[in-house]
């Protein structure tokens, strides 16, 4: 099978694999197999990443996505669209992968959702639904035609397409009259193809147009190309029309391909456009190939480098004159570990002045930086000297940033169409898509450590510093955490009364906040309370501050929860010269 | 501090410091409002105050719980009184709405009380000045001793509409002549 399972992320997009890359996305696109649609799978993004096309369903994304891993196409064209038949990609695969071309496994199934593209009408013939795959063979430059659809004894004889000459009637007669996709010994074997039909030993699957001897395996005649068929092929295609499947189970199979049909390409069709620019981007994918990186030797590190140092400072140290190339045999005592730490010491040091020598080589050493800052971080917290300074944080900060992989966040412009009218909501819904799942993340819970809401402000800049190139504006921000109800997302957008907009997670309740606020005055309540002069029966006060501190929410969004509980009429306030005050509402009946 | 030190006119919401604030809550400013209403006419009822000064009465007991050291903002105090005159128990005593008469019982049962006195001491058809009513000596007794004039000829001018009394002028003083 072409298509694999497709992983999604809680906000509705491919997972990635290590080391891939999303490249481009486009919308309104639907999936082809061979000639024909797959049902489910007609309206969607296509999502192209350095190693895969995934399609997702835009409205059920869980049931209806698939990934073709790109190392599976062999070569891929561009049909432009011609008036009503939109712009398609053609990916033609790879037949190495043994599953892809057996039909055997699925050539009974033909549900009754088939929609052949070009469905022959309906019409008096009753021969004609299965001269779709049959030709004729031009008497006088012998080159096979497509037989006609809709053939019939009254219609025009249509001209070779070569030369242009037209047969004589009984040549095409003969062809409908066979039962089947490959004719068989007919009742008219006066016709010169039945003749020569006639003649073939079928039974050791020998090719019907050039009397080729086929191995049985083979669904395409060596020599000529022309489709073979065997007899059990030709009874599932005559009873195959009466069974039907329940339903598709998943991507495993995605559409019911008419057991005559040979799949060896999918087609990508482009409803909202944008087939040129996806066209590039595959190119460079295909052109690329980053997907063999995986099996691809490690490229050397910086250790061999290390290695030379060490080779040429030993001629100068007379303490490691030794010791190269026993550092891995053995480590003995406090020397040998002292030694190790040494030798580590000076792999960290060229990595660091290696990797930021130009930007290209940053890039490409961006992970072991990373390990690196890690363990620097690490070590810095063990450090009990260290572990209340700021510069532990700092670093711990960085680290946190540097670990986290900018790509798999970044949406930029440019994997968006520019062609397609509806190509800035693209945009919106995939940077919303992006951001929600850059809140989901669980390394960095975000959400989490700002107690479940954080306002829009916040969020552009850690946003902003996570991506650390390609920045988004503030007014992209918004219009992306507009489409987050739209697009179910696990994140929604709200607005406060007087404006503040933060992003908190869905199934977060002014309900829920509003009782957690309650149940925390209650406890604060057993405490002595902070002003003696006032009556203990009223309960305990709090300033936003104190909620902001007790949730982890920033001040802003304190006084704003704060607020919406009062709405709710369970606070009141007291406005004093400290600011306001919030108090347990004595005034609500139910409270 | 507690509320028994209190006369019990004080409202428990006294030592409540949001009490001080005006609910921007609708809920809670109606119950809020209902109680500061409450508080403020058993408080003048208590201190015969029938005249209330904004400005002075700020810092009284009434405004101003020194314990918790919590004020009602002048603000707030008109939007009471406003509630008040709506229902007749205040009336404005200039445009600037900085006094006002604080009737804690309506006009309209000021002269319920009114007629009910005189038609018990036998005193219909009688002219009586006004003076006589508010200060004098057989009226100490009666819940408008020390009513101001101009909140007395609002009570005594509800009798007129019942059509039992007649106010006139006698001299400089006012009489009235209730039947």
């Amino acid at each position: 099978m072409a298509f694999r399972k497709l992983d999604l992320t809680p906000a509705l997009r491919p997972l990635l694999l290590p080391n891939e890359t999303l490249l481009f996305v486009q919308d309104a696109v639907g999936l082809y197999e061979g000639r024909y649609k797959v049902p489910n799978y007609q309206n969607g993004s296509a999502y192209l990443t350095t190693h895969r096309i995934c399609f997702i369903n835009n409205d059920e994304p869980r049931r209806y996505s698939a990934a073709l891993e790109l190392k599976d196409v062999k070569k891929f064209e561009l049909y432009n669209g011609f008036l009503k038949s939109s712009p398609k990609i053609t990916l033609y695969l790879r037949p190495s992968d043994p599953s892809l071309l057996n039909l055997g496994g699925r050539s009974a199934s033909r549900s009754p959702t088939y929609t052949p593209v070009q469905t022959p009408p309906r019409s008096s013939t009753p021969s004609q639904s299965i001269g779709i795959n049959r030709q004729w063979i031009c008497p006088i430059c012998t080159f096979p035609n497509p037989f006609p659809s809709n053939f019939g004894p009254a219609s025009p004889i249509p001209p070779c397409l070569t030369c242009g000459v037209k047969p004589n009637r009984s040549v095409l007669d003969a062809v409908m009259n066979a039962s089947g996709p490959t004719p068989k010994p007919t009742s008219q074997p006066s016709s010169d193809s039945a003749l020569l039909q006639a003649g073939i030993d079928r039974s050791k699957n020998a090719c019907p147009r050039c009397t080729f001897i086929n191995d049985h395996a083979l669904r395409n005649c060596e020599i000529c190309g022309e489709v073979l068929s065997s007899d059990d092929i030709d009874e599932s295609l005559s009873t195959g029309g009466a069974r039907s499947r329940n339903e598709s189970p998943g991507p495993a199979y995605l559409g019911s391909i008419p057991p005559s049909e040979q799949i060896d390409s999918v087609k990508l069709s482009f409803r909202g456009g944008g087939e040129r620019s996806y066209m590039e981007k595959l190119k460079g994918a295909m052109t690329q190939r980053k997907w063999l990186l995986e099996q691809a030797p490690v490229v050397p590190t910086i250790t061999s480098g290390a290695a030379n140092l060490t080779l040429d400072s030993r001629d100068n140290d007379p303490t490691l004159l030794n010791s190269t190339p026993e550092v891995t045999e053995r480590i003995i005592g406090v020397r040998g570990l002292e030694r190790q730490s040494r030798n580590l010491r000076m792999n960290n040091e060229r990595t660091i002045a290696g990797a930021f020598e130009d930007l290209e080589a940053l890039m490409s050493r961006a992970k072991e930086i990373i390990a690196l800052a890690e363990s620097f971080a690490t070590q810095l917290s063990d450090n009990p000297s260290l572990a209340n300074s700021d510069a532990t944080e700092a670093l711990n900060n960085s680290a946190n940033l540097l670990a986290l992989r900018p790509t798999d966040f970044t949406v930029t412009k440019d994997q968006i169409s520019s062609s397609s009218s509806t190509s800035t909501s693209l945009y919106h819904a995939e940077l919303a898509r992006s951001i929600a799942d850059f809140l989901a993340d669980d390394r960095r819970s975000i959400l989490k450590k700002e107690g479940g809401a954080i306002t829009l402000v916040d969020l552009w800049a850690i946003y902003n510093r996570a991506r650390g190139i390609e920045l988004i504006s503030p007014s992209d921000l918004e219009n992306a955490a507009k489409l987050f109800d739209k697009l179910q997302l696990p994140v929604r957008l709200r607005q406060f009364k007087s404006g503040l907009l933060v992003i908190q997670e869905r199934n977060r309740t002014d309900e829920k906040v509003a009782k957690s606020v309650l149940a925390w005055l209650d406890t604060l309540a057993d405490v002595n309370t902070w002003d003696l002069k006032t009556d203990r029966r009223w309960g305990k006060s709090i300033l936003a501050r104190d909620a902001a501190e007790k949730f982890g929410w920033s001040i802003a969004v304190a006084t704003e929860e704060l607020e919406m509980v009062e709405e709710r009429g369970a606070l009141c306030r007291e406005v004093g010269i400290e600011g306001v005050r919030w108090w347990k509402n004595p005034w609500m009946p139910d409270q | 501090m507690t509320d028994s030190a209190l006369p019990s006119y004080y409202p428990e919401f006294y030592s409540f410091p949001p009490f001080f604030t005006r609910q921007p809550n609708a809920a809670s400013w109606s119950s809020q409002l209902s109680q500061w209403r409450a508080f403020i006419l058993a408080y003048c009822r208590a201190h015969k105050i029938w005249r209330l000064n904004l400005l002075d009465a700020l810092d009284s007991p009434l405004f101003h719980n020194k314990a918790i050291n919590r004020k009602l903002p002048l603000p707030v105090i008109r939007e009471i009184i406003t509630d008040l005159t709506a229902s007749s128990n205040a009336e404005w005593t200039s445009p600037d709405k900085s006094a006002a008469y604080i009737f804690w019982r309506t006009p309209d049962d000021f002269a319920t009380l009114l007629y009910t006195y005189l038609d018990d001491t036998g005193q219909k058809g009688t002219v009586l000045t006004l003076h006589e009513l508010t200060d004098g000596d057989n009226t100490t007794s009666q819940e408008w001793y020390g009513m101001e004039q101009a909140m007395l000829v609002r009570c005594l001018n509800v009798l007129v509409k019942r059509g039992v009394a007649q106010v006139f002028s006698v001299g400089e003083d006012k009489g009235v002549k209730v039947w």
